[in-house]
């Protein structure tokens, strides 16, 4: 004999649609009723269709111009309508980093390098930024910086990322040009004075703290002398360079609003600025911030006194002292070579500190 | 004719579509969330063909026809599949700021809008009254609340406490504080022409930008920008112990038309741009989150209505005797 069961299909159907229905209505009731309902007849009735939200699609569209043009290799055009879409909304890190990409295209690099930082600090994960970063270092002639940056892409990025086997091969090339600089460099620590044309001053040289290996040390100290004698932008809008200081040490301070440890470290700056010896030593101040005017006025509301100066397109802090974190201070010596570099905050104005800078500045 | 159909059903009820539905939906999950792919509503496409798939495996499979459980469990699924693209197609979720003592502006939201969403938030109406928030050491933000004022249906408008997880509900529309609150300096601008002109400047979220309370306002009419920046003389917080969020009683406003500096206290007016500006007072604004789910009751129902459905086919399954399963036996020899 054979059974045969019952078709209990119409019987689950019914059950389910009854379960999904009536149980979805008691949990949206419990949800109003636990929730501060308010529900005014105004908007309890009939409702009207979706407003179009046209600054997005806007954006949407010249995002997508600016893509084509970079991949058809108009990068004006691409930058233009990058700079577009973030008029509408600066918040698009990808935006910044595609603007970033055109600008390299475009051989204009501390501005890339600039969009690529911006596109970092609104999204820290923005994997492509950092490959953007290594180019764009690179083209500034700062590979240790570039090598960090394209280091960071390969540790982030997917493996089977597109660009993956370039930004290795990128490091690898680095690698290789950095390691015949550094065994240059050992080579020009033999006495051979003309290899080192700024180590002519008679004061004998400190030995470079743990911070700066020697050989950066003199690489950048030529730069240096880039640095005195380029025009800095003042908060009060005019340029000036610092040149009035190349008799004295200068303590330079690398900083910007947005950045705790170096809002932290003001303070104990200001009170350095005020212990040191002023005909020996100026400590100064350079922010990677973009408007001068808030600038001053963040300076003036936590007190802050010694001159500070704006590096907006960070033409000097990344492109000439190569900085790629905040804050950083340099110890200059009055013949323009770097006599310290120190990554990080500090407490500026403790003794031992203080002993160190003013040991730093010679007799 | 029929075969045929039958066959293309057989081969839309496919466990490897199914699988790969999943697969596709987690992906652009991920994509948008970790990735930050503009993925928009383009999750609702695997959760459709899911449903054309589930549905399929219930029309095809013999099994299901009397499995009670399991053909529940598909169903339930079905309706979680389809829900689910209903919602992400119908789907709101935006953010706003409200200055204190002004209506809810529609025009401001910024929203990711499905492009089957029915309703409107120009029929949401509240006014942003005070807020209070309570803050551990170490700037932990603890419990918000905003009080907002929403009409009634005689027109009266009555107060409504707001928070993190207690939302304002207005038609489906869910509104919850966010992190995001400030300064706002309200302002009145006499024009040359004697029109004046009222608002409020928002300043960057406060304290998480603590450092930074400017902002640029254009002056009404003549496109002339001028920088205001908030001083506070007194901080408003102490970053080691409790505090409560509130406007400072000290603070000055500066405004800076190029070289030109001016320190502005409530009440104080300043010549600017052909005309005068006034600054009223210091008010607050706070940033809300608007979500618009209208399915998720509903997608909890089918999803409790699945597990329910599986654990009573599963049960059967176990309390079966011996004679029940040599006659399912036979019968699934029958079926084939």
């Amino acid at each position: 004999m054979r059974l045969r069961r019952r078709d209990a299909r119409l019987l689950a159907a019914l059950l389910v649609t009854a379960t999904v229905a009536g149980g979805g209505l008691a949990i949206d009731r419990w949800m109003s009723e636990r929730s501060t309902a308010s529900r005014p007849a105004a908007t309890s009735s009939a409702v009207a269709a979706s407003p179009d939200p046209a600054t997005r699609v806007r954006i949407a569209a010249l995002f997508n111009e600016g893509l084509r043009a970079l991949r058809t290799g108009t990068p004006e055009t691409a930058a233009a309508a990058f700079k577009a879409a973030l008029r509408l909304d600066p918040h698009l890190p990808a935006a910044h980093v595609n603007l970033g990409f055109a600008l390299l295209d475009l051989d204009q690099p501390t501005a890339a390098l600039q969009a690529f930082d911006t596109a970092l600090s609104l999204r820290p994960d923005q994997v492509n930024a950092y490959f953007g970063l290594g180019e764009a270092h690179e083209r500034l002639g700062d590979l240790p910086a570039a090598l960090g940056a394209m280091r960071t892409y390969v540790h982030l990025a997917p493996e089977d990322d597109a660009f993956r086997r370039k930004a290795l091969s990128a490091i690898w090339e680095w690698e290789a040009i950095l390691g015949r600089t550094a065994a240059a460099s050992n080579e020009a620590q033999k006495p051979t004075p003309e290899a080192v044309p700024v180590a002519t001053s008679a004061t004998p040289a400190p030995a470079p703290s743990q911070e700066e290996p020697p050989s950066d040390a003199r690489a950048r100290s030529e730069t240096m002398f880039g640095l005195l004698t380029r025009p800095l932008l003042g908060l009060d809008g005019t340029l000036e360079s610092l040149q009035y200081l190349r008799e004295k040490t200068i303590v330079l301070n690398v900083w910007a609003t947005w950045c705790g440890p170096c809002r932290a470290e003001l303070p104990s700056l200001q009170r350095l600025s005020e212990r040191l010896d002023p005909q020996r030593f100026a400590v100064i101040g350079l922010a990677t911030d973009q408007d001068p005017d808030f600038v001053r006025e963040f300076l003036s509301d936590v007190g802050i006194r010694y001159p500070n100066y704006l590096d907006p397109d960070r033409d000097v802090t990344s492109g000439i002292l190569g900085v790629t974190s905040y804050p950083q201070t340099f110890v200059i010596r009055p013949d323009g070579s770097i006599a310290e570099r120190i990554v990080g905050a500090r407490a500026w104005d403790a003794p031992d500190m203080m002993a160190r800078i003013e040991g730093l500045s010679g007799p | 004719m029929m075969k045929t159909l039958h066959g293309g059903l057989r081969r839309l009820a496919s466990l490897r579509l199914t699988l790969a539905c999943l697969a596709l939906a987690a992906l652009i999950a991920l994509a948008g969330d970790v990735g930050g792919w503009p993925t928009g509503t383009l999750i609702a496409v695997p959760f459709v063909i899911l449903f054309v798939n589930l549905a399929a495996a219930i029309a095809t499979h013999g099994a299901l026809r009397t499995q009670a459980g399991l053909f529940g469990f598909h169903l339930a699924l079905a309706c979680l599949a389809l829900l689910a693209a209903i919602d992400r197609l119908s789907g709101l979720s935006g953010h706003v700021e409200v200055t204190q003592g002004t209506a809810f502006d529609p025009t401001l939201v910024e929203a990711r809008i499905g492009p089957l969403h029915p309703g409107s938030l120009e029929r949401v109406r509240f006014v942003q009254g005070r807020f209070e928030i309570d803050y551990a050491p170490r700037l932990k933000r603890r419990e918000t609340r905003s009080t907002v004022y929403v009409p009634d249906d005689t027109g009266n408008w009555h107060p409504v406490i707001v928070g993190d997880d207690t939302p304002l509900v207005v038609g489906d529309y869910r509104f919850y504080t966010s992190f995001n609150k400030g300064f706002a300096p309200l302002l009145s601008y006499i024009a040359a022409d004697g029109t004046i002109h009222s608002g409020a400047v928002h300043l960057p979220s406060y304290p998480l930008n603590f450092f930074k309370q400017g902002n640029v306002w254009t002056i009404p009419g003549t496109g002339r920008e001028v920088k205001l920046w908030l001083h506070v003389p007194e901080p408003v917080f102490v970053e080691d112990a409790p505090w409560r969020f509130r406007i400072p009683d000290d603070a000055v406003l500066v405004i800076m038309d190029g070289a030109q500096r001016y320190e502005l206290r409530p009440g104080d007016t300043v010549p600017l741009g052909g005309g005068r500006l006034r600054y009223e007072e210091l008010r607050t604004w706070m940033g809300y989150t608007i979500d618009y789910s209208p399915m998720i009751p509903w997608m909890l129902a089918a999803a409790a209505t699945a597990a329910l459905s599986l654990a009573w086919h599963a049960i059967g399954k176990l309390r079966r005797s011996d004679w029940d399963r040599a006659t399912g036996a036979e019968e699934r020899a029958h079926v084939r």
